[in-house]
């Protein structure tokens, strides 16, 4: 008898439920309910008060890996700011391949608010900057040592959009949003030494790392995973990807759970045999 | 040799670590220019050390081709992918003229991509596969559910039970259920008093992250920090010394 037939259910069933799971739900249109989350509710509240003008910005830090669940907080992140006319600067840190992500993101939502933004005056993308930590250091002591120059290889020195901007101390928030250990260098080499207010954008599997910063008030708020990013999408008011990705991932999640009781019902079925 | 080896990278380590032990404590202009102009270097080495990897890759997987080992055919793939994207990121590409709006030229690089090589070959191969490779792991995991997270012992049950709670209240259902469910709750006395709120779902799993979570990442999060402090003093005193390589002196 091969390892397979062994199982109380075979390998192949458990990826073909998998699969179904997240196909039929992300075809079928059927409205979730409400899913409050204080700590991104926290974070929507902080953009939400930051006066018109107020100079805002954002670090992609992420791959095309984790792009299904921070491309939608991004898209709703940015929506926000361009609503709210808040200038914001984007950047990058984590790797090379983050800065495409980056510039689709924001060449769409650009878009969607064609007219009311305007490149070098509404928001900039800055660009790449290799050794994080380092970067971080030193755009704290002087922001246009290591971002001299935008994407369009035109000196940031003198654009509208950075007007007032010399330190990270000048930003009126900071949001990473990272799949990985870069929030760890922008809270240690950046929050802590400069003390501007910061909010985080993260993985599911992150999220449960940085409570204890919550806590202590190092970052304002924080969205963490898929379900987070379809609250935020929520508080924003325009349906984005999260949406139908979270009607899967609601399913997935209930399936899951159900596997764990089948497993464990299972599991003491046979050792009472 | 052995001052050029080992006395002057342990002086040169001895002494820059304790100037920048110091130099978050100094409020002069030096001090933040001196972190400033270290930033830059580590920035240019860290540039360097891209281009090293890749000459380090390079003569790798060339010596597993020349020598026809196990699995020399991934190599070959591999080193095709690199001069594929290598040759398709240095070739020119048509993006809009910031000078001149409506006006396109070409160059190597920048924002407000039209065409490129390049990214035509990140968007439609390498960002699937990274999507993908992410995305198989979410099978695993239901296996993985299926067949370990058993009730073995009482570490096991609370890591499972755990886990339902934050699964089941990170989906918007649960919120509703647990609505449901603190309704019926509130006439039992002898809960605590989080268990019967409306929002039952969220709370409980915000109280789960909240509370023994947080503990749990801020006990290790100090092991960590601690355990760096320590590392940090070994080296610059120069008891560590695994980092200037083995060899002869």
């Amino acid at each position: 008898m091969s390892q397979e037939t062994k199982r109380p259910i075979a390998r192949w069933v458990i990826f073909l439920l998998v699969a179904l799971a997240a196909v039929i739900p992300y075809l079928m249109k059927f409205e979730l309910p409400e899913l409050p989350a204080e700590v991104v509710d926290a974070l929507y509240k902080e953009v939400e008060a930051l006066p018109e003008g107020t100079p805002v910005l954002i670090s992609f830090d992420f791959d095309p890996g984790a792009e299904a669940e921070l491309d939608p907080m991004a898209r709703a992140i940015l929506r926000q700011c361009f609503r709210k006319k808040l200038r914001v600067i984007n950047l990058s840190l984590y790797m090379p391949q983050a800065v495409p992500l980056m510039q689709g993101v924001i060449r769409d939502i650009s878009k969607e608010y064609e007219g009311r933004v305007t490149k070098g005056t509404d928001y900039v993308v800055v660009g790449f900057s290799p050794a994080a930590q380092a970067s971080i250091n030193g755009m704290g002591e002087d922001f246009y040592s290591v971002f001299p120059r935008d994407m369009d290889d035109r000196p940031l020195k003198g654009m509208p959009v950075m007007k007032g901007i010399s330190t990270l101390k000048d930003f009126g928030l900071v949001i990473d949003l990272a799949a990985g250990s870069l929030p760890d260098y922008w809270l240690v080499f950046g929050q802590s030494k400069h003390h501007f207010k910061m909010g985080l954008g993260c993985t599911a599997v992150m999220a449960t790392d940085y409570y204890p910063y919550l806590q202590s008030k190092q970052l304002v708020g924080m969205i963490g995973g898929m379900s987070a990013g379809y609250r935020y999408e929520k508080l924003v008011g325009i349906p984005g990807p999260a949406g139908s990705a979270m009607r899967s991932l609601s399913v997935i999640h209930l399936l899951i759970v159900a596997l764990v009781i089948v497993g464990n019902i299972v599991y003491f079925a046979q050792r009472r045999r | 040799m052995r001052f050029f080896k080992r006395t002057i990278p342990l002086a040169l380590t001895f002494v820059i670590g304790v100037v920048f032990f110091l130099q978050p404590f100094s409020p002069h202009p030096f001090s933040g220019k001196l972190l400033e102009l270290f930033s830059n270097w580590v920035a240019i080495v860290a540039s360097v050390s891209l281009v090293l990897g890749l000459g380090s890759l390079f003569l790798v997987h060339l010596g597993k081709i020349r020598k026809q080992g196990a699995g020399w055919g991934y190599s070959a793939v591999l080193l095709s992918c690199f001069f594929w994207i290598s040759v398709a990121g240095f070739w020119p590409m048509k993006v809009d003229d910031p000078q001149h709006e409506g006006q396109t030229i070409w160059k190597i690089g920048g924002d407000g991509v039209i065409e490129s090589h390049y990214f035509w070959i990140y968007w439609n191969v390498y960002r699937p596969c990274g999507a993908t490779m992410f995305s198989i792991l979410g099978f695993f995991i239901a296996s993985a559910a299926f067949r370990a997270f058993r009730a073995r012992s009482l570490e096991a049950t609370l890591l499972l039970v755990s886990a339902v709670i934050i699964m089941v209240g990170n989906i918007p259902w649960g919120f509703e259920w647990g609505g449901g469910l603190a309704g019926s709750l509130k006439g039992v006395n002898w809960l605590p008093d989080f268990t019967k709120a409306q929002t039952l779902g969220p709370d409980i799993r915000d109280w789960v992250l909240t509370v023994p979570n947080m503990a749990a990442k801020r006990a290790i999060l100090f092991g960590v920090v601690l355990g760096g402090i320590a590392t940090s003093l070994r080296i610059i005193f120069g008891i560590e010394r695994s980092y200037l390589g083995g060899g002869r002196d």
